[in-house]
């Protein structure tokens, strides 16, 4: 079962995340924010993961230059789903790193989508 | 008297004396003679003739000598008495000749003393002939000078008789009206005037020269060759020499002034220009405090008179307002130091009335040939209504300014607020449908319930936008209705830490009495909402959070006290603007609208607000409300 981890500050958005995943058959676990995302994403070494921007202690940006400088988690594809819709914002994200980025707000079956392409899966 | 003999007498002395003199004389030429018939002896006489011959030759001799001795010795005697008695008459003569002598040097004396003065007579005389020939001398230079002033003068010389008929002109009164010497000279003057004007001339000429009035004065005559020309003119009356009403004349003088009198056409059309211009014109001297010098009329569009600043009643530099007076000392000091000729700079003006206008002034500065200067002078505009209208639109683009700020800061606010609660919403709506006959019961309940909160969260934006919308229109209807406040707020603080949960202690401290009041209860509500709202978001989990409530007979005084992050010193100033959030706040969401809200509510309700806050400690906030009894 692949992993996915979820950072999110807002719980209704981060639950309604874990439902879908695991409905879909995938193992959910999440963080509140980036800093404890960090920790469970080099502890868990999670196949994909969704990731807010905009949250408190240490933000989406913060995270992924953290993540990309770990040699062991540095592959770990990052989808960006943030209420940060300028082009700019989409610009900064991708050029960080991002494997994707996806604005809020997304149907599930589009989220899921771009986790599974992440994943290699097909639906 | 003695000693001044006569002359007469002497005559007398001198004829008695005479007659012994001649006979003396006489015989001694009688003996001559005898002497000299003395033949030689001849050689034919003998020795002894010879020598008895010499012998009676020789005794004759002796005997005519003894008788001559004895007549000598008479004569001698005689001669002797008579020196006598002509030293003793020269001593007479020499005495009456000494008093002569002394009477004549009396006279000398005098006749010196005459002379002298006649010298000096003649020296005065001639002393006088040299002052009166170089006083000759003088005046002939003095003619020729005159002479020369008068052909040379730039002003124009004539001499008319009682006929006004020129008898004297002189170079630059012919260059001034063109003619040569030769075509004036004969001819009346009137030939200066016009046809129409020559009867008029001839009269006035007439007055003047019987002295019934005064040539003095500004005329209009013409040229030869008929152009008008405007001159000074004067007079004076003379005379030939010849006498009577024939030597008569008038020497007039003429000035050409056409030049002048252009030049203050020019100026008094200026001036008239000047005074109607709205532009002042100034010059300051370069004296303590700058003086002013002269200044135009048009200084009484602020209410002066130009005489009030030159005349030194009132000083100019005072009227500048305080503020700026340093600013205008500033410019001369700028000018004099870099050698600048203009320098334009706005200040304002404290008007005679005491009114404040913007003043636009364009101060230039005067030097001479060193390079000093030696005066500064300016040109000073009423800017009032344009600064004002400039400062109008300074206001106007700075509102413009905040509200495409406040238009910025809502959209990206509102995109991330709205996105969130809409992500919830979209995502619960999207598991139901597409992955609904997946859910278990309790899940299917979750996302309803989550959709259901999204919208809420939603609304409760919209709320607060729309409030602060209709905040800032004043669009807002007060709803008062009797409150009791102690138990009101107890009920309140309740509903606050059941939202609070385990998050944090809401430690509320309840006014001593209970209190019924007119309020506005929706306001007093959203008041203390977003206050108690912030301070849940804004510190740090387990923190507790202060809510006291006091009352005294004409308000209520709350605060709101946690132990958050605080609010940055250059974020305080504008907390309460909408959409203004701190910059400590990181991600800690929100739409930056609550205490904008707040503080609309605040003022409404006639209230204040005081925020005190302290970095990493927390802030509090203290709402005071006037309160209106409720009267039963």
């Amino acid at each position: 079962m692949k992993k996915i981890l979820v950072i999110e500050d807002d719980e209704s958005i981060r639950r309604s995340v874990g439902m879908m995943l695991r409905i879909s058959g995938f193992e959910a676990f999440y963080a509140e924010n980036g800093s404890i995302g960090l920790q469970m994403a080099t502890q868990s070494m999670p196949d994909v993961i969704i990731c807010d921007i905009a949250m408190p202690v240490m933000d989406g940006y913060g995270f992924i230059q953290e993540l990309r400088k770990n040699p062991a988690t540095t592959k770990i594809p990052v989808v960006f789903l943030t209420a940060k819709a300028s082009e700019e914002d989409v610009a900064k994200g991708k050029a960080l790193g991002a494997n994707a980025y996806l604005t809020k707000p997304i149907w599930p079956a589009d989220l899921l989508k771009i986790v599974q392409e992440q994943l290699g899966q097909s639906t | 008297m003695a000693k001044k003999a006569s002359p007469s007498a002497t005559t007398q002395t001198s004829t008695a004396v005479a007659p012994k003199r001649s006979k003396a004389k006489s015989d001694i030429s009688k003996h001559t003679a005898l002497t000299s018939t003395q033949a030689p002896i001849s050689e034919n006489l003998s020795a002894e003739e010879r020598i008895a011959l010499l012998e009676q030759r020789l005794a004759d001799e002796i005997t005519r000598r003894t008788d001559l001795e004895s007549r000598l010795q008479r004569s001698t005697r005689e001669f002797e008495y008579l020196l006598q008695q002509r030293t003793e008459l020269l001593q007479e003569l020499v005495m009456q000749l000494q008093t002569e002598i002394g009477q004549r040097d009396s006279v000398e004396v005098q006749l010196r003393k005459r002379t002298d003065v006649m010298h000096d007579f003649i020296k005065q005389l001639e002393q006088e002939m040299e002052e009166r020939r170089d006083a000759e001398a003088s005046l002939r230079l003095s003619e020729e000078r005159f002479r020369n002033v008068i052909e040379k003068s730039p002003v124009g010389i004539c001499i008319t008789n009682s006929e006004s008929v020129f008898e004297y002109v002189n170079p630059a009164y012919c260059a001034l009206f063109g003619y040569e010497a030769h075509e004036l000279k004969g001819k009346p003057f009137t030939i200066l005037f016009s046809k129409e004007e020559t009867e008029a001339a001839q009269t006035l000429y007439r007055r003047i020269f019987e002295g019934k009035t005064e040539m003095r004065g500004e005329r209009t005559l013409q040229t030869k060759q008929g152009q008008p020309i405007t001159v000074l003119t004067d007079s004076v009356h003379s005379d030939s020499g010849e006498g009577g009403e024939k030597g008569k004349q008038l020497l007039v003088f003429v000035l050409d002034i056409t030049r002048r009198k252009q030049a203050e056409d020019m100026l008094r059309r200026a001036k008239v220009i000047i005074d109607k211009s709205p532009a002042v014109i100034y010059q300051f001297a370069l004296k303590p405090n700058y003086p002013l010098e002269f200044v135009s009329d048009n200084i009484k569009q602020f209410g002066f008179s130009a005489g009030d600043f030159t005349s030194g009643a009132i000083s100019f530099l005072h009227h500048v307002h305080p503020d700026d007076r340093e600013k205008v000392f500033d410019s001369f000091r700028h000018l004099s130091k870099t050698k600048s000729e203009h320098l334009r700079r706005e200040y304002r003006l404290i008007t005679a009335k005491g009114r404040t206008a913007w003043v636009e002034d364009n101060l230039m500065a005067v030097y001479d040939n060193n390079g000093t200067v030696i005066a500064y002078q300016g040109v000073l505009l009423d800017i009032d209504e344009r600064r004002r209208a400039e400062e109008e639109i300074n206001k106007a683009l700075l509102k413009e300014k905040e509200l495409i700020e406040l238009k910025t800061r809502f959209v990206t606010i509102a995109s991330h607020e709205f996105r969130t609660p809409l992500t919830s919403i979209l995502l619960s709506v999207g598991i139901l449908r597409d992955f609904g006959h997946m859910l278990t019961e309790e899940e299917r309940t979750e996302s309803l319930a989550r959709i259901s909160n999204g919208v809420h969260h939603m609304t409760g934006l919209l709320d607060d936008l729309l409030m602060f919308g209709r905040a800032e229109a004043g669009d807002i209807r007060p709803k008062k209705s009797p409150l009791k406040i102690r138990s009101w707020c107890a009920d309140f603080a309740a509903q606050v830490q059941e939202r609070y949960g385990k998050k944090h202690t809401l430690l509320y401290a309840p006014p001593t009495r209970e209190q019924e009041f007119v309020v506005d209860e929706g306001m007093m509500r959203q008041i203390l909402e977003h206050l108690l709202s912030n301070a849940d978001k804004f510190s740090p989990e387990g923190a507790p959070i202060y809510f006291n409530v006091n009352l005294d007979d004409e308000k209520i005084i709350i605060n709101v006290q946690d132990s958050g992050i605080g609010i940055p010193k250059e974020d305080l100033p504008r907390i309460f603007e909408p959409f203004h959030r701190g910059t400590n706040i990181g991600n800690i969401g929100g739409t930056g609208m609550g205490l904008a809200i707040v503080q609309k509510m605040v003022v409404f309700l006639h209230g204040d607000i005081v925020v005190q806050s302290d970095i990493g400690k927390g802030t509090t906030f203290t709402v005071t409300l006037p309160l209106t009894r409720h009267q039963v």
